[in-house]
């Protein structure tokens, strides 16, 4: 068997395990649930333990960027720099489950909210934030999926010899595959599966990169030769201004990334909460930190001026340093970083057509539309993430030269969308309705705006987004809040 | 596990954010802080750029620091049986 066959074995063989183990426990798991097919499906019966909201959380929010684009670019241009930028993440898992935790945790009980759009709905009462923040939702989250799919699809082709196309269909089938047919219970218990996989595949490149490179000392000689001037020096391919940027981008302002504030509505109780905190801290740290420093030192071992893009430069540098069984088992990695992301956007996107949407507005209160939907919310979110899945596969035909930048454009524009209605509405009792509608589209308008015309000092378009989001919220709901709130969201939200 | 009203458990949520937010700002000013002043010193520790080291590890170790600050002195473990008990009532 030829290198590339025996890699071929091993991902199949991790994907089918994927389906498979997705699939089985979901279906054993919501045969247990008290909670109604709607819970179960799209929040897993709010049954999570500690170590599978841990895993989960950092599952889906290490992306493809973590394991192959960034690290790729730390490599192949911007040396450590690029690891000082992930390292912001380090408290990323528990500032969002410490934050958001115990506060979405209950009102979600109260409300029967499943999704971060649902808790907008019993927060703010506002049919145009629902479908404001619905439409923001599917929008962006396409945008992050073309590149988790573009991610994955360019994994399989560079290690397997595969054509980018067929790549891409085999992908999407199997992601595709366990999201509609076992919901969220299924897209957790393979991330739980994927954020395994990913610690082992960090501790293999590391452990290869350091061989391979001779020791710390001959990784610095061969930076040196490779990114003169560049690997030692934070700012030399970065302004200030863009490096303090990222502590809002992918610090501060995850906190309103409705797919990591959604784990907070499905775990058990207050122990779970705690022990993911920690486990969450410790993976997400190692695997970060450890991907990109890996990354970086695997700049010493090569010049990659050659590769099209730093894409390629993680699965190019695993070819060349790992026997290829070892080489099948680390590529598992940086698919299941890709996997993880791509089902949790896909669940939610879904969720908010079938939930948020279809439920909200056509089904409504008619006692027979309900008994309707209650007998058919299975089959249309089967259809419903298919479709979503289908759409995704077609856009991401013709990929984006660089995964990277679409992936974060996507996440501040969700940022911008949800931070301060989910977080203000969560504390402030004078954050109205019409403070929440006019932040979240002000704040997301401003973003992309900003994103195209406004270059300060390399300061990223998020934290203008932000910002002005944050001044739009307080003026309006200090403005608007004299009748005091709804004396039902008081009760249920405070 | 303590049981506690829904007054309380507001109050606590407010405590455990205040805490978590904290934590978060130390190692966001140490991260910032180091590697602001050490980038361009030349200095070298565990066989990388000071800069980079001081400040990452440092980062990383504070925060496991911290949560286990939050975890002794914060975070308390108290049970959502009203609020399960709600979401039941109100589907069955």
């Amino acid at each position: 068997m030829s290198s590339q066959q025996i890699i071929l074995v091993i991902l199949i063989a991790y994907l089918v395990a994927n389906v498979l183990i997705g699939v089985l426990y979901a279906k054993k798991r919501d045969a247990q649930s008290a909670l109604s097919e709607e819970k179960r499906y799209f929040i897993g019966g709010r049954g999570m333990s500690g170590f599978l909201l841990a895993m989960t959380t950092m599952a889906t929010y290490t992306s493809v960027s973590s394991f192959v684009s960034g690290p790729g670019a730390a490599g192949m241009t911007y040396g450590y720099a690029q690891v000082w930028i992930a390292a912001v993440q380090v408290p990323v898992t528990f500032l969002v489950l410490g934050v958001l935790g115990n506060k979405l945790a209950l009102v979600s009980r109260r409300t029967g909210a499943v999704t971060v759009v649902g808790y907008l709905k019993a927060r703010y009462k506002s049919d145009a934030l629902v479908i404001a923040t619905s439409l923001l939702l599917v929008s962006f989250f396409i945008a992050q999926m073309i590149a988790q799919f573009t991610g994955g699809a360019t994994l399989v082709q560079s290690v397997t010899g595969i054509d980018y196309k067929l790549s891409l269909l085999i992908f999407a089938l199997v992601v595709v595959a366990y999201t509609a047919v076992g919901g969220f219970t299924a897209v957790v218990v393979t991330d739980a599966i994927q954020g395994i996989v990913m610690c082992v595949g960090t501790f293999l490149f590391l452990l290869f990169v350091l061989k391979a490179g001779g020791g710390l000392a001959g990784i610095d000689a061969g930076l040196q030769a490779n990114l003169p001037g560049t690997y030692s020096d934070l700012f030399a391919k970065y302004k200030p201004g863009t490096l303090l940027s990222f502590w809002i981008l992918v610090g501060f302002g995850t906190l309103g990334l409705p797919q990591t504030a959604v784990r907070a509505m499905g775990f058990k109780n207050t122990k779970s909460l705690h022990s993911a905190m920690w486990i969450g801290a410790i993976c997400c740290s190692f695997v970060i930190v450890g991907m990109h420093l890996a990354g970086a030192w695997a700049g010493a071992l090569v010049d990659g001026a050659e590769l099209p893009t730093s894409d390629y430069f993680i699965p190019y540098i695993v070819h060349k340093i790992m026997p290829p069984r070892i080489a099948g088992i680390f590529l598992a990695a940086p698919m299941a970083a890709v996997m993880s992301t791509a089902d949790s956007l896909l669940i939610l996107a879904s969720a908010a057509i079938v939930r948020d949407l279809w439920k909200e507005f056509v089904v409504r209160n008619d006692p027979e539309k309900i008994k309707k939907y209650e007998k058919n919310v299975g089959l249309a979110s089967i259809f419903v993430t298919t479709m979503l899945g289908l759409v995704t596969v077609f856009l991401a035909l013709d990929p984006p030269n660089i995964i990277f930048f679409l992936n974060l454009f996507a996440m501040g524009g969700l940022e911008c969308s949800f931070f301060w209605p989910l977080v203000g509405g969560l504390f402030w009792k004078k954050g109205t309705k019409q403070a929440a509608v006019a932040s979240s589209i002000g704040a997301a308008a401003s973003y992309v705006l900003c994103y195209y015309f406004v270059k300060v000092a390399g300061i990223n378009a998020v934290v203008w987004g932000l910002l002005i989001g944050g001044i739009i919220y307080f003026a309006v709901g200090q403005a608007t809040s004299k009748n005091g709130l709804d004396p039902d969201v008081l009760e249920k939200c405070f | 596990m303590k049981k506690m009203t829904k007054e309380q458990k507001h109050e606590q949520c407010v405590r455990e954010i205040r805490g978590t937010l904290i934590v978060t700002a130390i190692c966001c000013a140490w991260h910032v802080i180091t590697a602001f002043a050490l980038n361009g010193t030349g200095l070298y520790f565990i066989g990388m750029p000071a800069w980079f080291s001081v400040s990452v590890f440092g980062t990383i170790i504070i925060a496991l620091l911290g949560i286990w600050y939050l975890m002794k002195k914060v975070f308390v473990d108290f049970d959502y049986d009203d609020e399960d008990a709600c979401e039941r009532g109100e589907e069955a």
